[in-house]
């Protein structure tokens, strides 16, 4: 048996071989003394001191009157289910609040920016849409800078083209021909 | 299994109720305490009390270790605590909280501390202890001497010993322990203990 104490204390055993050993250990005063010489012979050649310093007789007396503690092991299963779960609520939490970024920003670009920028300049909004792309898919130096000034004219033109009702100019140019006396 | 591990396998078994797995570490741990709290505290008698009184404030407290540090760097903690509290208690300076740091629990080496607080006895017998111990492992084989000087000073593993001295693990295993036996039985007379009669 102390030669597996011995190798005990050096960690040299396997989990059922270490928790056999000491269950043993615990069982004899021959195992309990093997385990004291031997760490204090570890002690000593570490050159620590080694009073021969031993409360182990006083305490176990006084343990002797304390009620026995029995704490509710956390097994490693236990441990491990927890730590899945946490790892699991994490990741929720962290795909929840990724969700609620984006829609925020999506949802600030449709309702603030946007309208903003229509009611500035239509044909500037579908400018600013189109950099992006642009950008992404074009070299720098071929990118021209918009035209404002061109697209704003080519969209006037486009919607008083296709407007339904007639322009006052053209009401205007009508009446003036109603006026003037036919000779 | 590392110390680590194995202190809380015997801390779990305490848990579940065995006392004499926790008497295991108290022998493990109580020259390594003592030298402790002797940088605090100077009286060896007033040692050994605090002593006694972490080791069952420790106990009582034992359903509360998880497991989340060592074993000793939680000890060490509940040792400086009842240290600090006994100074009090006789009206004496107790040491700031940056004198002692939890951190250092880990590699806590003090050979030096002991050395005001032992009476001309106690200092006979450390160093009786430590000629015994000299003595003896000068006196083995030099394979016996060579593993367990591998093992207690380099604190190399078996396989790399193994490694060094060309032998099989169990060759190792079997020579480390038969340094210890051959000390052990030449501390004997000095721990007061027969090889029939122990404890």
């Amino acid at each position: 048996m102390n030669q597996e104490i011995s190798s005990l204390m050096d960690g040299e055993l396997d989990t059922h071989a270490s928790a056999r050993t000491i269950g043993d250990c615990c069982a004899t005063p021959e195992g309990k003394h093997a385990w004291d010489t031997y760490h204090l012979i570890g002690d000593a050649m570490r050159g620590k001191d080694c009073r021969p310093f031993d409360v182990s007789a006083r305490v176990m007396a006084a343990l002797a009157q304390e009620p026995t503690v029995l704490a509710p092991r956390a097994s490693s299963a236990s441990r491990s289910r927890s730590s899945t779960f946490g790892r699991i609520a994490l990741a929720a939490a962290a795909s929840v609040a990724t969700i609620g970024v984006v829609g925020w920003i999506g949802t600030q670009g449709m309702t603030g920016r946007a309208p903003e920028g229509m009611a500035k300049n239509e044909a500037g909004v579908t400018m600013q849409a189109n950099v992006p792309t642009l950008q992404a898919s074009t070299p720098v130096s071929q990118i021209r800078p918009a035209e404002p000034a061109y697209a704003a004219i080519e969209v006037n033109d486009y919607l008083a083209a296709h407007r339904q009702m007639p322009s006052p100019d053209q009401y205007r140019t009508v009446a003036s021909r109603t006026l003037v006396p036919a000779r | 299994m590392s110390d680590r591990e194995i202190d809380q396998q015997l801390v779990e078994k305490a848990q579940r109720g065995d006392k004499r797995a926790f008497e295991l570490l108290v022998i493990k741990y109580q020259r390594k305490l003592e030298r402790l709290l002797s940088r605090v505290i100077r009286d060896p008698g007033e040692i050994e009390d605090v002593a006694q009184e972490a080791f069952i404030k420790a106990y009582r407290a034992l359903p509360n270790f998880r497991g989340d540090s060592a074993f000793y760097t939680w000890l060490y903690r509940i040792g400086i605590n009842t240290a600090k509290n006994h100074l009090i208690a006789l009206g004496r300076r107790a040491p700031t909280s940056t004198e002692f740091h939890s951190d250092e629990a880990e590699g806590f080496e003090d050979a030096s501390g002991l050395r005001d607080i032992n009476t001309p006895e106690s200092q006979l017998a450390t160093k009786q202890i430590a000629q015994t111990v000299n003595d003896a492992i000068e006196a083995l084989p030099e394979e016996l001497r060579t593993a367990i000087t591998l093992r207690e000073i380099d604190g190399l593993s078996y396989e790399e010993i193994a490694q060094i001295m060309n032998c099989p693990i169990g060759t190792v295993r079997s020579r480390i322990f038969r340094a210890r036996e051959a000390v052990a039985e030449r501390l004997r007379p000095q721990l007061g203990t027969s090889k029939d009669q122990r404890w």
